[in-house]
């Protein structure tokens, strides 16, 4: 089995905000307090080493909202796994509490 | 319904974005773009501060790098052959046109003689150019003058020294010709002999500015005319500023006073007052500016028969003027000379020696070729634009800086040019990308040590060893058949 990547604290942050709820990179800025030059790399990482995943909302809603569609992620198996370990590693990363944020699928 | 404006700050932030997004892959710039054209709309329509959007949308710049530097298709922002020659095609266009702009290059590059220069001539007692040979006797100047001559119809003289001259905030050092009144004329400067008389009659000593002087000196003040300064103590009027192309007097000098008749015969009384004559050709001698170099025979009073040298000043120019092309050619000489140990010290391991077909030969060639082509220019116009950003009081010392700046730049281009060229696929000319270590130093025995490049296009592997050995002595290509290509797909 692959040893599991070891999460610097800033990607842990963001990967324990994507868990909670912060689906969106401007909602997860808010909630970690990264500028965007930080939290959007960071997502890049991730998503390259399949810890998180991205999708594309859906066309439909958003034109029925009169915005364009944003893009929101979620994490995969492998990050959950990793942010596990990665909990025990920096504790204070459960603190960061769940939001009611909804995904429009 | 009528159409709303976009506010200013969004409309400025989504431009920027767009700029940035030129950072990236082609094929991932739209998904890119509108990811963050989304977040920004939601955060303009949350009502935050505009100092939030503008930090937002500032932090698109390291998210675009990030993705470049670890896109498949983005190893190197000269990857494409095409991009490559397009970025070196516009720089060299920038670097030429700044160079044409600005005049003092200009005329560095195509120096100029004034109008009637065809007609003037050196009289030197030797047919040698070197400044010191063609000097001349004070006495033998007046001799000449004192006769009617049929070479020329009119002459000077001047006797070059060295003084110091007090520019109001510093003293600089300057070359002063002691000249007769006729320079002026030959010079084709105009200068009243009211202001001349003015001058003497005050204790003024007159002078012509030489243009270096006036260029760096007096920062090309188009007001310099009448100035006062002092020169060796003694108070001096600027009475006129030479062409440009009375620099290609001997010694450069950077003025010349116009002394009276008395101060050139007690010039002459001096046993070793050597100074320079010019003189102005006659029409009617029958000899034109084509004529280089010939000698004349003069007669002094006492019947003595005496040879001179008449020296055209458009030939002396030629022999004495720097010209940045001459001083750039010999850089690309030298540079050239240095190629073999280039070679050797700094690109490690031997040429790659493939066969390759004679059309991706030529192609190879014909890049290699326009990658020259296009740096020439900007190795020329470069060097001359920062030795002129750098020196501004000497044109000796800016020659010789922009000479030394030309040698290194040649150097490291050619290293470029080969180490690209290196580094590039021979079927599509792209920069291969990945590098990737293989096998160790310690067993180079036994086993292929070096950096392993691949083709983004699937067309191959380059080995490179770290050092070449018996049986790995150059770089080796080695082709991969289009059933590899698959592999390369998601790259695209």
């Amino acid at each position: 089995m692959a040893a599991e990547p070891k999460l610097s604290h800033t990607a842990a942050l963001i990967l324990q905000a994507v868990e909670s709820g912060f689906i969106y990179g401007f909602s997860i800025m808010e909630v970690t307090g990264l500028p965007s030059g930080t939290v959007y790399p960071a997502m890049r990482r991730l998503e390259r080493d399949r810890l998180i995943a991205s999708r594309w909302e859906k066309q439909s809603v958003a034109d029925s909202e009169g915005r364009p569609p944003r893009k929101y992620y979620k994490v995969t198996a492998d990050g959950k796994s990793t942010l596990a370990a990665a909990r025990k590693r920096y504790p204070l990363l459960a603190r960061l509490a769940p939001t009611t944020e909804v995904e429009h699928a | 319904m009528s159409r709303r404006r976009s506010p200013p700050l969004p409309s400025a932030l989504r431009l920027l974005l767009a700029i940035t997004s030129l950072l990236l892959p082609r094929s991932e710039r739209s998904e890119w773009i509108g990811e963050w054209r989304a977040e920004l709309y939601h955060i303009v329509g949350r009502g935050v501060s505009p100092r939030v959007c503008i930090g937002f949308a500032l932090g698109a710049f390291p998210d675009a790098l990030w993705i470049r530097r670890h896109s498949l298709r983005t190893g190197n922002w000269l990857e494409s052959p095409r991009r490559c020659l397009a970025v070196l095609a516009v720089s060299a266009g920038l670097s030429v046109t700044l160079a044409l702009l600005l005049p003092q290059i200009r005329q560095d590059i195509f120096p100029r003689t004034y109008d009637g220069a065809e007609d003037l001539a050196m009289m030197s007692p030797t047919p040698s150019v070197v400044g010191s040979e063609m000097k001349i006797p004070a006495a033998q100047y007046l001799t000449w003058s004192s006769h009617d001559q049929p070479e020329s119809s009119q002459t000077a003289f001047y006797y070059p020294t060295t003084v110091q001259a007090q520019l109001g905030a510093y003293d600089a050092s300057w070359r002063l010709g002691e000249s007769t009144e006729s320079i002026a004329a030959l010079l084709k400067v105009w200068v009243a002999d009211a202001v001349v008389e003015a001058c003497r009659r005050n204790g003024v000593k007159p002078i012509i500015l030489g243009r270096d002087a006036w260029r760096y000196d007096f920062g090309s003040d188009p007001n310099v005319v009448g100035h006062l300064l002092r020169i060796s103590g003694r108070p001096a009027l600027i009475v006129a500023v030479a062409p440009p192309a009375a620099s290609d007097l001997p010694l450069q000098m950077d003025a010349w006073s116009l002394e009276s008749d008395q101060a050139i015969h007690k010039l002459a009384s001096e046993r070793f007052a050597f100074g320079y004559m010019i003189a102005q050709l006659a029409s009617g001698s029958g000899r034109g500016a084509s004529h280089r170099r010939y000698r004349i025979e003069m007669f002094s009073d006492g019947g003595v028969r005496t040879s001179l040298y008449v020296i055209g000043l458009p030939s002396l120019a030629e022999y004495h003027r720097r010209i940045p092309t001459i001083d750039f050619l010999l850089s690309l000489f030298m540079t050239c000379l240095m190629l073999p140990a280039i070679f050797a010290v700094c690109l490690r391991t031997r040429l790659r020696t493939e066969r390759l077909s004679v059309s991706m030969r030529n192609r190879g060639w014909t890049f290699l070729g326009a990658k020259i082509v296009l740096l020439l220019p900007m190795l020329y116009c470069g060097p001359l634009l920062i030795a002129h950003a750098a020196v501004a009081t000497s044109r000796d010392s800016r020659y010789d800086l922009q000479t030394l700046i030309t040698v290194c730049a040649c150097l490291l281009a050619v290293f470029w040019i080969v180490d690209d060229q290196r580094q590039r696929c021979p079927l599509c000319l792209r920069t291969l990308t990945n590098p990737a270590r293989v096998g160790e130093r310690s067993r180079s025995l036994l086993s292929f040590s070096g950096i392993e490049y691949v083709c983004s296009e699937g067309h191959g592997l380059l080995h490179v060893p770290d050092y070449p050995t018996s049986w790995f002595a150059s770089q080796r290509w080695l082709a991969l058949d289009s059933s590899w290509r698959i592999l390369f797909q998601n790259g695209r």
